[in-house]
């Protein structure tokens, strides 16, 4: 059995406050398959979030946001430094352990909605219960319900192909809810849509963060970035600003 | 697996209907032909196995053994050349050189009886015999005696029992009279060009047997006097029409004599059997054999060829395996997009390589299960025409435990096609398969 230190913390006794996740000197380098070094997408990053934030991730194009997320996700290693998500360091994991505790920490939503063609909505916001070994019936009311959160609870038994982009999107955003995680994890979730549809999912975001979900998002457009509490700004691989723009969501006066 | 994850696999293999269609049948083929092979080659030992009877020796004048056992178990051809039955009676009643006839050998528990094939009816063998055959002759090694559907066996010198493929097929009925044709036919049912019906000879029906599952099954059996007065008279002896007149000696012909033997009592029948086969290998132009030891001999040569063509379906079913391999593996590079997701929702290595490998067995159980229905078509279409041209009953049904082991071996094939396809899944990485689709 797992001893208390690294028991998979339960997402129901988030305290405020704590760090979700945990950056130490986290560099990522892409080589050739030669061996010799293709690109330094990270050159040493430190990084704190904490429960309840709602941050916004900038930065040029290929300064290495998406290299971050990834990371900041378990989609991707490190090539150095430590990580630690939710107090756990991700590198000492097994694959299985890993999945497990991913898929029970964090909710992804991206900028191509990838979702799954061939299985209806409500399989696929199932879809991440089915490896939580959740029973075949919870997991479609489960599914169903999360699928009213986002507003499409008419559109079940539709495939994602019969959905407008942002009812797609918002799919998406049921699929990485469902799971009730405890942070959700975007990148550039607006930029396939239009700014009407734009703005109702980024609204649906907001809401949960109010709601306690805490919100790590990449993110191009400035006016976004000035609805989040704090914005991290990449330029080559480092983080160049760290501006809290408002205080946290339950701190005190 | 539950049953998203199914669903997960079903509907990728939907989505890929043809690649996974044609994967999967040519399992099946392969399958089939396995399957079909290895029961009728089965089938086909125990057909010719069982098919020659109770009997221990043939004695013929045909050119070897195999072929008297040919054309006598299995009416494959007329026996060319005839056995003089009165010289043969004498024979065996004269002492050899053990200075006891053959027949002591023979003895009370064994027995010989004459048959004479020749005549035909509307393409079937006639084979001429004595009443004895019925009741002493066991047509399957395997089984019972004879048994009669309707009537009797033969008695007077012009009855005639039917096979029960016979009675089926001409629809002859207990009573009816029949006109033998003269000459035997061919494999193909041909007859020879001096054929003639003997129009003055009445032969009545009164016996249907059962079916023995034996080639017997398509001949009709007549009474030897019978066919030896209906020869004598068309040689001009019209006094072979008498029925009180015995039939002349030069007219008794038999094409075999079935021989069980029996010994003195107390004696093993096998300890009778070697020196009665060598008494009988001194009578000068006579052709011995031992059935049993002549099928072997014949299932020897075709279970060389037999092995040659369950080498080829394990081959086929090889290289469907290679196609399951490669229809899975090039799926590979446009589900690494799904894959990355499926990762992402929380799917682990391992789990998306159980899912590549359910799939790959997936399709080698598709195609095994069409594979046996194949097997089931085809070995009863090659069972049918084994028996209408060749006159071998065989037993299509297909036994429980090759199809299981069929089945269970197909599966592991895919299963093992399936690896290298689930290890490239395994090792699809997550990251670099979820950028934006510019
Ligand atoms: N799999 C990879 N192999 C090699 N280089 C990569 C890989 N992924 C990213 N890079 C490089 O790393 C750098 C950072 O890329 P990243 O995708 O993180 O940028 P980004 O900030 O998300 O850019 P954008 O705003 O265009 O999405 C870029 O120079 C990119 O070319
Ligand atoms: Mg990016």
């Amino acid at each position: 059995m797992a001893s208390p230190a690294t028991a998979i913390p339960d997402p129901s006794k988030l305290t405020q406050g704590e760090a979700v996740v945990e950056l130490k000197g986290i560099r990522k380098t892409y080589y050739k398959p030669d061996g010799t070094v293709m690109v330094e997408a990270l050159k040493g990053v430190d990084l704190t979030i904490r429960a309840g934030e709602y941050v916004a991730i900038m930065g040029s194009s290929g300064s290495g946001k998406s290299t971050l997320l990834n990371l900041l996700g378990c989609l991707d290693q490190p090539t150095e430094g430590e990580y630690l998500l939710r107090g756990r360091n991700v590198e000492a994991m097994d694959d299985d352990e890993l999945s497990a505790f991913r898929g029970r920490t964090i909710g992804f939503v991206f900028q191509a909605f990838n979702l799954i063609p061939q299985l209806t909505i409500e399989d696929n916001v199932a879809v991440p219960l089915f490896y939580q070994h959740v029973d075949k019936k919870k997991r479609l009311e489960r599914a169903v319900g999360a699928l009213e959160r986002v507003g499409l609870g008419d559109r079940v038994g539709h495939r994602p192909s019969e959905l407008s982009g942002g009812q797609q999107q918002r799919v998406a955003i049921a699929r990485a809810l469902v799971t009730e995680p405890v942070v959700l994890m975007a990148d550039e979730p607006t930029g396939n849509l239009d700014s009407k549809t734009g703005e109702a999912i980024l609204k649906m975001i907001e809401e949960l963060h109010n709601a306690g979900l805490t919100i790590i998002m990449v993110t191009h457009d400035d006016a976004i970035a000035e609805r989040c509490e704090r914005i991290v700004r990449l330029a080559d691989g480092l983080v160049d600003t760290d501006t809290q723009l408002r205080k946290r969501r339950g701190d005190p006066d | 697996m539950a049953m998203s994850g199914l669903k997960i696999v079903a509907r990728s293999l939907r989505v890929r209907a043809v690649s996974t269609l044609i994967s999967a049948f040519s399992v099946a083929v392969a399958v089939a032909m396995l399957l079909t092979l290895l029961t009728l080659s089965r089938a086909n030992d125990r057909a010719f196995e069982a098919g020659t009877g109770n009997a221990d020796l043939i004695v013929s004048r045909e050119p070897s053994g195999l072929v008297s056992v040919l054309n006598t178990f299995f009416y494959a051809a007329a026996p060319v050349d005839y056995i003089d039955w009165a010289t043969f009676e004498r024979q065996l009643n004269s002492p050899g050189p053990r200075r006891m006839p053959p027949i002591a050998l023979i003895g009370d528990t064994g027995w010989y009886i004459p048959v004479a094939i020749g005549d035909s009816y509307r393409g079937r063998a006639v084979l001429a015999t004595t009443p004895e055959f019925f009741e002493k002759f066991k047509p399957r090694a395997d089984g019972d005696g004879w048994s009669f559907a309707q009537g009797r066996p033969i008695e007077g010198a012009f009855d005639l029992v039917l096979g029960s493929d016979t009675a089926r097929a001409t629809g002859l009925a207990i009573g009816e009279i029949v006109h033998l044709t003269h000459g035997a036919p061919g494999p193909g049912g041909q007859l020879p060009e001096d054929a003639h019906v003997h129009t003055d000879f009445d032969f009545r029906v009164v016996g249907i047997l059962e079916r023995t599952g034996t080639a017997h099954d398509r001949a009709l059996f007549s009474h030897i006097e019978g066919s030896w007065r209906m020869h004598a008279s068309d040689l001009g002896d019209e006094s072979a029409r008498d029925l009180e007149t015995p039939v002349a000696p030069q007219h008794q012909k038999v094409t075999a004599v079935l021989i069980k033997a029996g010994g003195r009592p107390g004696s093993t029948v096998t300890a009778a059997f070697a020196p009665l086969q060598s008494d009988l290998t001194r009578m000068t132009g006579l052709t011995i054999a031992n059935p049993a030891t002549e099928v072997r001999r014949l299932l020897r040569i075709v279970s060389n060829i037999d092995q040659v063509l369950i080498a080829m379906a394990v081959v086929i079913l090889l290289s469907s395996g290679v196609s399951i391999l490669l229809s899975l593996y090039n799926s590979m590079a446009t589900r690494r997009r799904q894959i990355a997701v499926l990762r992402v929702l929380g799917a682990s290595r391992k789990r998306i390589f159980s899912m590549v490998i359910a799939e790959s067995a997936f399709i080698g159980l598709l195609g095994g299960l069409v594979g046996v229905v194949l097997a089931v078509v085809a070995g009863g279409l090659v069972a049918q025409a084994l028996w209408m041209r060749v006159g071998v009953m065989l037993d299509p049904s297909l036994e429980l435990v090759p199809v299981l082991w069929t089945l269970g071996g197909t599966v592991v094939l895919a299963v093992l096609a399936g690896l290298a396809p689930a290890a490239v899944a395994y090792r699809t990485s997550v990251a670099g398969n979820l950028r934006p689709l510019v």
